[in-house]
């Protein structure tokens, strides 16, 4: 089959959604389909601007190149899954939630512009065309389905996917850190984190990976450490190599990885890939599809006390904790997250 | 719901002020409001209706602004109450109350006399109006044309309009007007709380007492009444009592100097809302003209009928609307002789124009209650929200008109234009 994978590009940011499109690509061609990744950039400010895009999005024409009949495409992010095609499948990772479930949060960005309740009601109104139009609509997790059944009254099927590397996570000894990967922002709570440190009673230390969305983030909390007197017990790589990621999993004696509502999580099944448990909190959505309080890992209210409670769990009761990691992996070996299973899903007529 | 109410509120001196009143009183009543006032004070009953929040267009809280469902703009003709609303309804869709189709007035002040910005002034008049609108507008700014005419050609109700979802009016020529401009339009009649009983019998008087109130400009034409109040033989039987702000005190007291009317009538000038109450009551008849008028409604007029007072209004705009048992009518083309003979007529039976005050009283009570406005407003709201994308529709046709023009071409294939429609029905509708 011939396969486009539709879907958007901030250009200079790469994250999870390129990773996600590669390898739903690499394994379309694994399995003998001709697939390409058609990326629109997207840029959603000023307000106006999305509307351009939309109705870009809407104008182009998918069904054929060059005489060859694209037999489907799938839609990934918004807006390129507006791009219209007769055999049209929607692999939603997630809406422009700032139009929805961030619509009155202070992450919301669109609230703060004038014509903003006017250019939400066009998205809402467009999402609810095009997924009356897509008869099989299919999300990354069951957190971005209920959000699309709450918003926009729509069924669909979540399809788990692998992260990247999948193969490649492994166990390892476990030596006294706590593993953090993730983008430095403010959703995914870095800051929470170090507030739980320095209420723990334990000596926990934390490793925390990844690229500030902005440098002023990392500063604060750079700073917010030093307040607390805790600057000691924290370090912070920067970008690291995928190599180095998965040795910091390996290594670890445990994940945390307390985003706010997450669509998915990669952290949380790498760290089940590598047999860690994982420290999440009770509002951090997709990881909460995968962990298990008690054994997966540790499940807690968002607050610095309770967060703090469960690190002095993890750091104080060594065997429970290599325990649930292994329990983990177990839990991830049978739920089927396999590309396979991927494709299964979204090539499947019915 | 949830409604922002954009307004001058109490005790601003606007008859859109009143008008709020009535209409929040009734609105708190069956939703969550927000009043957003430029004023710095306000009656404290205003707190009643609703959470009251002071703005200023240039540094709106738009978070908070977005937490209301829909936003009604209350726009009239008079800029310092309503330039701030128009600003932030141009910026943020929402439903316009226009209370005067004919805005040129307001814009004037806002192009003219407040920002003296001749440019855009001039600018506004060619994108709605052309050429024609161009060099009239370069008249006027220097002083070669009178404002009566600019109004009355050039009305610039469109931008008045810019950006709305829709727009409420308040009388069946603005309805007409509106819709004229491919806006979303719905004519309600001006809401208005009654609050006195009925007058309940009449007597015949030596000396009858007239009044005059409100805002007053030139177009209440005071001096073609003074006019024909002179030159009534019987002019003794009647005492003339004006309350409210001149447009230009001296010229009124040389008016009616020149006429030998000192005794006649008598200038109150602005009075507390209890002595106009206490006048209102105390009068037997009100003489109510516009000439030229904005096509408003009139919360003069509807005041007036609450007291079941009888009225000589002009036959224009809205006033010519009112049937005819429920007021005494002078035409425009021959004020002083109607005035002098709807005068003779009310000395000779009274009784005649009392019971159109009734008939008004009735008028008022059944068309103009806030319950129905409310009520129709919610309901409007409820139909715009459900369509409220298609607003940008119109933007994103400009938008793919204005890049086509930019490739040099003058319009795109029939092929493409229907591509192009699709998808933005598909987006917007």
């Amino acid at each position: 089959m011939k396969v486009l994978i539709a879907t958007v590009q901030i250009p200079f940011v790469r994250g999870g959604a390129e990773n996600l499109a590669e390898g739903l690509n690499a394994a379309l061609l694994s399995a003998g389909h001709q697939s390409e990744i058609v990326a629109l950039p997207f840029k959603w400010y000023p307000p106006a601007r999305i509307l351009d895009q939309m109705l870009a999005s809407r104008l182009f024409d998918l069904s054929e190149f060059s005489g060859e009949r694209v037999d489907t495409v799938i839609g990934l992010k918004f807006p390129a899954y507006l791009m219209p095609h007769p055999r049209k499948k929607l692999w939603l990772l997630h809406q422009h939630r700032t139009a929805y479930d961030l619509w009155g949060s202070h992450l919301c960005d669109l609230r703060h512009e004038p014509d903003g309740s006017q250019i939400r009601q066009v998205i809402i109104n467009a999402d609810n065309q095009v997924f009356q139009e897509t008869p099989q609509l299919f999300t990354i997790s069951e957190n971005v389905s209920r959000r699309l059944m709450h918003y926009n009254r729509v069924d669909s099927t979540p399809v788990y996917h692998p992260p990247k590397n999948a193969e490649r996570f492994h166990c390892a000894s476990a030596k006294d850190y706590l593993f953090f990967p993730s983008r430095i922002t403010k959703f995914k709570r870095q800051e929470l984190v170090i507030q739980a440190i320095a209420k723990a009673k334990s000596r926990v230390t934390v490793i925390f990976s990844g690229k500030p969305d902005f440098a002023r983030e990392l500063e604060d909390l750079m700073a917010l450490a030093a307040r607390l007197g805790v600057l000691d017990r924290i370090t912070f790589t920067g970008e690291i190599s995928e190599e180095a990621k998965i040795e910091y999993y390996a290594g670890s004696l445990a994940v945390i990885y307390p985003p706010l509502d997450e669509d998915y999580g990669y952290c949380t099944l790498e760290a089940m890939l590598s047999s860690k448990a994982v420290i999440t909190l009770s509002d951090s959505g997709g990881p909460l599809e995968f962990v298990e309080h008690g054994e997966t890992g540790l499940v807690v209210t968002p607050t610095p006390e309770s967060l703090a409670d469960a690190l002095d769990t993890i750091w104080e009761n060594r065997s429970a904790t290599e325990r649930m990691g292994r329990a983990g992996r177990e839990r991830y070996d049978l739920l089927n997250i396999t590309w396979k299973h991927v494709l299964d899903c979204l090539l499947h007529e019915n | 719901m949830k409604i922002n109410w954009f307004s001058p509120v109490s005790p601003a001196q606007s008859g859109i002020s009143e008008f709020s009143d009535y209409v929040l009183e009734e609105m708190a009543t069956v939703a969550d409001v927000a009043i957003w006032t430029q004023a710095e004070n306000w009656d404290a009953r205003v707190e009643k209706y609703g959470r009251v929040r002071t703005f200023h267009p240039d540094r709106m809280p738009w978070p908070l602004v977005h937490e209301a469902d829909i936003n009604f703009y209350n726009i009239g003709n008079n800029a310092p109450f309503h330039e701030g609303i128009w600003k932030v309804s141009r910026a943020c869709p929402g439903v316009v109350i226009l209370h005067d189709v004919r805005l040129h007035h307001f814009f004037e002040q806002i192009y003219r006399e407040h920002a003296k910005d001749r440019n855009t002034y001039l600018r506004q008049l060619g994108s709605h109006y052309g050429i024609d609108g161009i060099l009239d507008g370069v008249r006027l700014w220097e002083n070669q044309n009178s404002i009566e005419y600019m109004s009355g050609t050039y009305p610039l109700t469109p931008l008045g309009l810019e950006n709305a979802l829709g727009a409420v009016v308040h009388t069946k020529g603005a309805f007409e007007a509106v819709k004229k401009l491919g806006i979303a339009a719905c004519y309600l009649p001006l809401a208005y709380r009654v609050s006195n009983p009925p007058r309940t019998n009449f007597t015949r008087k030596a000396v009858y007492r007239i009044i005059i109130f409100g805002y007053i400009e030139s177009n209440r034409r005071l001096e073609q009444i003074f006019e024909a109040l002179a030159g009534f033989k019987d002019r003794n039987r009647f005492h003339l009592d004006i309350c409210g702000r001149l447009w230009d005190k001296a010229r009124i007291e040389r008016a009616l100097q020149k006429f030998g009317l000192n005794r006649t009538v008598k200038l109150h000038g602005r009075v507390s809302d209890s002595r106009l109450q206490q006048l209102l009551s105390e009068a037997d008849l009100a003489i109510n003209l516009r000439f030229p008028t904005m096509d408003e409604a009139s919360i003069s007029q509807l005041r007036i009928w609450s007291h079941s007072l009888a009225s000589i209004v002009t036959r224009i705009g809205w006033y010519s609307q009112i049937p005819e048992n429920a007021a005494c009518f002078v035409d425009p083309e021959s004020e002083i002789a109607d005035l002098r003979a709807a005068l003779a007529a009310f000395l000779e039976g009274p009784e005649r124009f009392w019971e159109q005050g009734l008939a008004g009283y009735q008028l008022v009570t059944e068309l103009h209650s806030p319950q129905s406005y409310v009520a129709n407003l919610l309901k409007i709201s409820e139909e715009i929200l459900a369509t409220r994308a298609r607003l940008s529709a119109t933007a994103m046709a400009e938008h793919v008109a204005s890049v086509v023009q930019s490739w040099g071409l003058e319009r795109l294939s029939d092929a493409s234009l229907r591509r192009a429609a699709e998808a933005i029905t598909f987006i917007a509708d």
